[in-house]
């Protein structure tokens, strides 16, 4: 298990304190919903902006944060111009500081790291080969 | 469901806070029918957009309808459609599509706001001048009572279900009737003083091709960007409105963003009083020496002043003023939780009948309303 360091776990701690923030300005009237993808195949509240707002304004980490496609169609939708997508990735971004990030990210990007390839093997086309730090 | 995710279900439009026990999220009938055998209290949801806290938990099991999208015996010669409860209003137009009908009655929140939630509510949205609440246009309703029980519940005994925001069973289904669609135009007028704006209105009552008559006053009229002054935004379905097409959406989408715009701004209770329009410049002569932003459907006598939290604590006595004029106090919310205080103590009694007799066992949205 990866160890956390405290400078991590700072970063973490100010990244979902400014996710939090940008949800003070939400006045949950639920417009979101209308346009989310990703609610209206699931149809759960929890994955809507809204669900996602109230999870992230309390400073709790779920990987539901990972059900978005970051569309900003519920930005376009919000009255207010509540920055969804950006308080969603600073989510994400803390919990994988804290190694809480999903199993098959982590899986991808050591399969770029390791051939260039998210797949895992090894091109044979000699295709351009993707890179991650 | 998981634990963190019931935070979510936590709250609803009006911002209360309750506590979740757990969440279900029925597919079909028979799922919803095992939720209510299984738990002694459920609180009923559809998109929680509701203004009074009507869905929100306090400590028991919620069952949100929103997968229940089902649609079907569409009947364009009768123009009926059943629906499913959690078939949302804009989704059920865009189905209706091509067919020259639609679901005429129309809450600000109808890109979200499901049909079983517009039945518990009884909404009425801004064409109540014209097309009335959401239970005109109900033929019949399917509802699931505390033992499991399916029934249809026809025109005669809709009141006990529709408006009563789900304290008396679970709208599963319905059948609704439609309206043909008509070539919308609307409006933008200003007016000077609370006078005109009365006769005004009374005048585009008489009208058959006026369906919405909005009321702006000045803080709001400024705050959207229409300037000084009062403003009517009224909607005809003729070609007699100045804006049309693209305009015409324009200033709609103004007038669903009114209420988030006044709750960004700090004003997040949002109240529903309902008055006869002669008494109108009494009230809003009130709320405006308080500073409330009001906004409402003028041509149904709904008014939406919206308070900041120091102005909060004069709502009791805007109460007391609306009932002295002989209104309501809730015109289209409902009550949920925030107004309960506010019925009449015989309102309360015929509600308790009701639920007693349709909900023995004290099962459905315990705590609101009565």
């Amino acid at each position: 298990m990866k160890k956390i360091s405290n400078t991590d776990r700072i970063e973490a701690g100010n990244l979902m304190e400014e996710a939090s923030e940008i949800f003070d300005s939400c006045v949950q009237c639920g417009l979101c919903k209308g346009r989310c993808g990703v609610f209206r195949v699931l149809r759960e509240e929890g994955f809507s902006a809204r669900g996602k707002g109230a999870l992230l304004s309390g400073k709790i980490m779920d990987k539901i944060l990972f059900e978005c496609n970051l569309c900003r169609a519920c930005e376009e939708s919000c009255p207010l111009g509540v920055k969804v997508c950006e308080a969603v990735l600073k989510g994400r971004e803390a919990m994988v500081l804290l190694g809480r990030g999903l199993k098959e990210n982590e899986k991808m990007i050591g399969n770029v790291r390791k051939t260039g390839s998210p797949f895992g093997a090894k091109s044979s086309t000699g295709e351009e080969k993707l890179f991650c730090c | 469901m998981r634990k963190n995710l019931l935070k979510s279900y936590e709250s609803d439009a009006s911002r209360l806070k309750g506590k979740a026990l757990d969440v279900f999220c029925p597919r079909n009938v028979d799922e919803v029918r095992d939720v209510v055998l299984k738990n002694d209290r459920v609180v009923i949801r559809g998109a929680g957009t509701g203004l009074a806290g009507g869905a929100v938990p306090q400590g028991e099991v919620v069952l949100d309808l929103s997968r229940l999208t089902g649609v079907s015996n569409f009947d364009e010669g009768r123009k009926t459609i059943e629906v499913e409860a959690g078939v949302v209003l804009d989704d059920l137009q865009d189905y209706l599509r091509g067919s020259d009908l639609e679901f005429p009655v129309k809450p600000s929140s109808h890109a979200v706001a499901t049909i079983g939630g517009m039945i518990a509510t009884d909404a009425v949205g801004s064409r109540g001048v014209k097309y009335g609440r959401t239970s005109t246009w109900v033929k019949w309703v399917e509802v699931m009572d505390s033992m499991g029980g399916l029934e249809k519940k026809g025109v005669t005994e809709m009141s006990d279900y529709a408006g009563m925001e789900g304290i008396t069973g679970v709208i599963v289904r319905a059948c609704l009737k439609l309206s043909g669609i008509k070539e919308r135009s609307a409006s933008v007028i200003r007016l000077g003083d609370l006078d005109e704006v009365v006769n005004l209105v009374r005048r585009l009552k008489q009208r058959r091709d006026v369906s919405m008559i909005e009321f702006l006053d000045r803080a709001v009229s400024k705050g959207v960007g229409f300037g000084d002054g009062y403003h009517l935004i009224v909607e005809y379905e003729s070609d007699d409105g100045s804006l049309k097409g693209e305009d015409y959406e324009k200033v709609m989408g103004i007038r669903d963003g009114i209420y988030p715009f006044l709750a960004g701004k700090g004003y997040i209770r949002i109240e529903d009083p309902k008055i006869m329009i002669d008494r109108f410049p009494k009230l809003m002569s009130w709320l405006e020496s308080k500073g409330v932003p009001t906004f409402g459907h003028i041509g149904v006598g709904i008014l939406h002043p919206c308070f900041n939290v120091e102005q909060e604590k004069s709502i009791p006595e805007m109460m007391k003023l609306v009932k002295r004029l002989g209104g309501q106090v809730s015109g289209e919310h409902g009550i949920g939780i925030l107004k309960r205080g506010f019925v009449e103590v015989n309102d309360q009694k015929i509600l308790w009948n009701v639920k007693k007799r349709t909900d023995p066992m004290g099962k459905f949205n315990v705590g609101k309303v009565i």
